[in-house]
C-alpha cells in the first residue's frame, strides 16, 4: 500500500481470534508503546491486563465527588432552614440531622453518579464525533467477528518499518496503513449547531417567566397547577351539603357528647371564668411547677412565638416578614410585657388563647385545656421578666446586673 | 504437582476438595465448645437470674439464626440468578444452611417457656395479661401460644426441606453431572425466594418484635434480613479462609472470589444502614407515641449511647473500611472486618433484645458469652457433620469452569 509519510496515521492490525489478538497485545505491551488500542465486537477477559492497561484513578474522583455531594447536601439544607430562611413548623428545630440525611444521601449519590460517568468520558477521551479508521472498509468486521489492534503514528516508538514488522510477526490476517482523516470536516455538522442552539434559547424560557413573574405585579389569580388538588371533590367546613336535611356539610357533635379529657362542668378550667366573670386564680389541681413551665414555654415557642417573638415582645419572624413587606394592611402583634396586659385575669388571657381577639386567630382546637394554662402560666413568667421589682431579685442576680 | 489421595478420587480436581479427618476434628472440637457453652449457661442461669439467661439466649439465637438464614438466602439466589463466580465456593454455603435442624433445636429454649405461659420474654405467652389490655387483645388473634407453635412449625420445616433438598441435588449432580438439576433448582428457587422472604420476615417478628407486642415496624423483618446477610457473608468468608488455611480449596478459591464476598459485606453494611435509618426516620418523623416508644428507651441514656455507638460501628467505620478494592482482595484485611461486622452485628441483636429486659442500664453478662459461644459451636458442628462426605466443590456443576476463570474487572 502506497501513501505519504504525512498522511499516516497508524498502523491497523487484524486478527481472526481473540486468542490471537491477546496475544499480539502481550508482544505491543512489551515494546513499550502507549499510544496504541485494540478494537473487538464483545468484551474480552483478561485483555486489560495483555494491554498492560494500569488501575484507574476512577474511584479517588468518585470518593472525592461523593464528599463534595454530601458537603454540599449539608450546606444545602444548613444555609436554606437554618440561616436564609428560617420558619417554624409545628415547633421542630430549625435544623435537624435526621430529617435531612435523605437530601444528603441523594446528593452524595448524584455527584458519585456524575462523576462516575463524566469521569468515565473524560478519562477514556470521549466522545470522538470521528476517528480516522471509520473511513476504513475492512475496519467494519469489528462489530462483528474481527479483532483489530491499532498503532498511532503519534507514538514516540513509533517507527513505520520497526512497528510494521513487530505487527507482522505477531500472526495477522493483515497490517494495514491507516490515513489521516483528511474529509471529515473540523466544523460541527450545521444542523447540530442550529438545533443546539434552538435548545439553549428555549432552555431561557422558563427562566424569562420567573424574571417576569418577580419583576412586575399582577392582580389576575395564580396559576393552578395541580387543579386536582386545589380544587378537590369534597365538601368544605362552610358549604351547603345536599346530603344532610339541615343542609349543613359542618356536622355537630350529638348532643351530650364529652370528648376524653374533658371536664364540662368545670367552668374555672375550662372557660376561665366563674359566674361569667373571669377567673383570677388559676384552676384547682392546676400544679404551678418546672415541667408545667417548661411544657408552656415549649407549647409557646410553637404557637405564640412566630408573631409576638420568643421575648413576648410582638417582634415573631411573621411580624419581621410583614413589616419588611410594609403592605400597610398589617397590625402589628400585641406586644405581652404591657401594662394593661400584666393586670389582665388569667382566666382572659386563657379565653384569648382559645378563641383568639381581634386578628388573632383562635388556638383552642390545636392546644389542649392543661397546655392553655400552661400558656398563660409561662406568658406570666415572660411579664414577670420584664417588669421584675428589684426587691424581688436576688443579691447574686442583683450583683449580675450591676 | 503433588496429588493428594483425595484428589485422585474425586478424578483428579487439581485441589483437595474433602474435609475426612478434619470435619470428625470440626466436630469435637467445635461440638465440644458448644456442649460446654450452652452448659455453662444453662447451669448459670437456672441457678441465678432467669430474665438474664432468657435475654442473653435470645440475643445469642437471633444473632446464629440470622447467619444460618443469610447462608440459606444465599444459595437460594445463586440458584435463582444463576450466578457462574459463585459456583465453586456454594457448596460451602449450602453446607451452612443444612444447620436449619440445630437452628430448630436451639430455638427450644425459647419456644417451651412460652409455650408453658411464661412471659419473660414474650408477654403473650400469658393469656390473662394479653386480654386484660384492651390493645393486646386486639392482637391476641396472632399472639398466641397455639399460632407461635404453628408458625414456627412451618418456618422450620420449610427451611430445612429447602436447605437440605439444595444439597443433596447438588451433591447428587456431584455423581451424576446431570446438566438439567441447575435448571430445575433454578425454577424451585423462585418460588422459593418468596417465601424465604416471607418466613424470614415472620420469624423476626415472632422472635424479636413481639418482645414488645404493642410497638411494630412494616420494615423490621427487612432489617433483620439486612443484618442475615452481612453477616452470613462474613462468617462465609471466615469459613473459606479456615479451609484454606487447612489445606481445603486452597488453589480453587481466589481473591477474585473474596473480592466479589466483599463487595456483599459493603453493599449490606451500606443497605443495613438505609434500612435501619429509613425505620427510624418515619418513626421519627410522624412522632406517633405508640411508635416513638421503642425509639424512645434506645435513644436515651445508656441505650442512647449505644445507638450512636451503632451508627459508627455498624455504618460509618465498615463502610469506609470495606470501601477500597484492595481491602476485599486481601485476606488478612477482609478477616479482620469480618470478625468485626460479626461481633457489630451481635451489638446489633443485642440493641434490639436487651432494652426489653433494662431500659435504663446495659444488661451485659458472661451469660452473652457463654450463649453465643455455645451457639456459634454448635453451628459449625453442624456444618462440619454435613461435610463428612460431600465435596467441598459442585465438581460437576456446569458452571463450575467459569467459576474457576472468573475475573473481577
Amino acid at each position: 500500500m502506497s501513501h505519504h509519510d504525512d498522511d499516516l496515521h497508524g498502523l491497523l492490525a487484524e486478527y481472526e481470534t481473540p486468542s490471537a489478538l491477546v496475544a499480539a497485545c502481550k508482544k505491543v505491551r512489551d515494546a513499550g508503546y502507549a499510544k496504541w488500542d485494540t478494537f473487538t465486537p464483545f468484551p474480552i477477559h483478561g485483555i486489560e491486563k495483555a494491554m498492560g492497561i494500569r488501575m484507574t484513578g476512577l474511584p479517588w474522583i468518585v470518593l472525592a465527588a461523593a464528599l463534595v455531594g454530601l458537603a454540599s447536601a449539608v450546606g444545602l439544607q444548613w444555609w436554606t432552614n437554618a440561616v436564609d430562611y428560617k420558619f417554624i413548623s409545628s415547633g421542630k428545630p430549625m435544623w435537624s440531622i435526621p430529617a435531612n440525611v435523605p437530601v444528603y444521601f441523594e446528593l452524595t449519590v448524584l455527584f458519585s453518579a456524575f462523576a462516575a460517568l463524566f469521569g468515565m468520558l473524560i478519562l477514556n477521551n470521549l466522545p470522538q464525533p470521528s476517528h480516522p479508521l471509520d473511513h476504513l472498509q475492512a475496519f467494519g468486521r469489528v462489530t462483528d467477528d474481527r479483532f483489530f489492534l491499532y498503532i498511532e503514528k503519534g507514538d514516540a516508538k513509533f517507527d513505520l518499518a520497526e512497528t510494521q514488522r513487530l505487527l507482522d510477526g505477531t500472526h495477522p490476517v493483515t497490517v494495514d496503513a491507516v490515513n489521516e482523516d483528511r474529509r471529515t470536516s473540523d466544523q460541527l455538522p450545521k444542523p447540530l449547531v442550529l438545533t443546539a442552539a434552538v435548545i439553549a434559547v428555549l432552555a431561557l424560557v422558563p427562566f424569562a417567566f420567573i424574571a417576569k413573574a418577580r419583576a412586575t405585579k399582577t392582580d389576575k389569580p395564580k396559576i393552578h397547577a395541580m387543579g386536582d388538588m386545589d380544587w378537590q371533590i369534597k365538601f368544605q367546613a362552610q358549604q351547603p351539603n345536599p346530603l344532610f336535611q339541615d343542609g349543613m356539610a359542618m356536622r355537630a357533635p350529638e348532643p351530650g357528647t364529652v370528648a376524653l379529657d374533658e371536664h364540662p362542668d368545670d367552668e374555672h378550667l375550662t372557660a376561665g371564668k366563674v359566674d361569667g366573670q373571669f377567673v383570677r386564680t388559676f384552676p384547682a389541681g392546676f400544679k404551678v411547677d418546672e415541667a408545667t413551665m417548661a411544657r408552656g414555654k415549649e407549647r409557646y415557642e410553637i404557637f405564640c412565638a412566630p408573631c409576638h417573638g420568643m421575648s413576648g415582645n410582638g417582634d415573631g419572624p411573621v411580624a419581621q416578614r410583614a413589616m419588611t413587606l410594609a403592605e400597610g394592611t398589617w397590625v402589628p402583634p400585641t406586644a405581652l410585657g404591657q401594662d394593661y396586659l400584666r393586670q389582665m385575669a388569667v382566666g382572659q388571657l386563657y379565653d384569648v388563647v382559645t378563641n383568639g381577639v381581634r386578628n388573632m386567630p383562635a388556638y383552642g382546637s390545636q392546644l389542649a385545656v392543661d397546655d392553655r394554662w400552661a400558656v398563660v402560666l409561662y406568658l406570666r413568667a415572660l411579664q414577670k421578666a420584664k417588669a421584675a421589682p428589684v426587691g424581688e431579685l436576688t443579691d447574686a442576680e442583683r450583683a449580675a446586673l450591676k | 504437582m503433588a496429588k493428594t489421595k483425595e484428589t485422585a478420587k474425586e478424578g483428579g480436581f487439581g485441589d483437595n476438595i474433602r474435609m475426612d479427618g478434619l470435619a470428625t476434628k470440626l466436630m469435637g472440637i467445635a461440638g465440644g465448645i458448644g456442649v460446654i457453652g450452652l452448659g455453662a449457661s444453662f447451669g448459670l442461669g437456672y441457678t441465678s437470674d432467669k430474665s438474664q439467661f432468657m435475654h442473653s439466649y435470645l440475643t445469642a439465637y437471633a444473632w446464629i439464626l440470622s447467619i444460618g438464614l443469610g447462608a440459606l438466602w444465599w444459595v437460594v439466589l445463586q440458584h435463582l440468578v444463576n450466578a457462574k463466580w459463585s459456583t465453586v465456593v456454594r457448596r460451602v454455603g449450602e453446607l451452612l444452611a443444612s444447620t436449619m435442624p440445630v437452628l430448630a433445636l436451639l430455638s427450644l429454649p425459647i419456644v417451651i417457656p412460652a409455650l408453658m405461659g411464661d412471659s419473660t420474654l414474650y408477654i403473650w405467652a400469658d393469656s390473662q395479661k394479653m386480654h386484660a389490655d384492651h390493645l393486646l387483645h386486639k392482637k391476641a388473634a396472632f399472639l398466641n401460644r397455639d399460632f407461635f407453635v404453628v408458625r414456627l412449625v412451618i418456618y422450620f420445616v420449610f427451611w430445612g426441606v429447602l436447605s437440605r433438598y439444595l444439597l443433596s441435588k447438588s451433591v447428587e449432580q456431584d455423581k451424576t453431572g446431570a446438566p438439567e438439576i441447575r435448571s430445575k433448582l433454578q425454577g424451585l428457587c423462585a418460588p422459593s425466594m418468596i417465601l424465604l422472604a416471607l418466613t424470614l420476615t415472620f420469624a423476626a417478628i415472632d422472635f424479636v418484635m413481639t418482645l414488645e407486642p404493642k410497638w411494630y415496624s412494616t420494615i423490621f423483618g427487612v432489617y433483620y434480613f439486612a443484618g442475615a446477610v452481612v453477616s452470613f457473608h462474613s462468617f462465609f468468608a471466615l469459613a473459606l479462609m479456615w479451609l484454606q488455611k487447612n489445606g481445603r480449596l486452597a488453589k480453587s478459591v481466589t481473591s477474585e472470589h473474596y473480592h466479589d464476598i466483599g463487595k456483599m459485606m459493603f453493599a449490606f453494611t451500606a443497605f443495613w444502614a438505609y434500612i435501619a435509618f429509613s425505620q427510624f426516620m418515619l418513626i421519627w418523623y410522624a412522632n406517633i407515641p405508640e411508635e416513638t416508644e421503642w425509639y424512645h428507651v434506645r435513644a436515651h441514656g445508656a441505650w442512647g449511647t449505644v445507638s450512636y455507638l451503632m451508627v459508627a460501628v455498624n455504618f460509618l467505620i465498615p463502610f469506609f473500611g470495606l470501601l477500597s478494592r484492595h481491602v476485599k482482595r486481601n485476606r488478612m484485611a477482609l478477616g479482620f472486618w469480618a470478625v468485626w461486622i460479626l461481633v457489630v452485628h451481635w451489638l446489633d441483636m443485642f440493641w434490639l433484645v436487651k432494652p426489653h429486659m433494662h431500659t435504663e442500664h446495659l444488661p451485659f453478662s458472661i451469660l452473652d458469652v457463654t450463649c453465643t459461644v455455645g451457639m456459634l459451636g454448635l453451628f459449625i458442628a453442624a456444618a462440619a457433620f454435613a461435610s463428612q462426605k460431600v465435596n467441598l466443590v459442585p465438581i460437576k456443576d456446569p458452571r463450575l469452569e467459569k467459576s474457576l476463570a472468573f475475573e473481577n474487572f
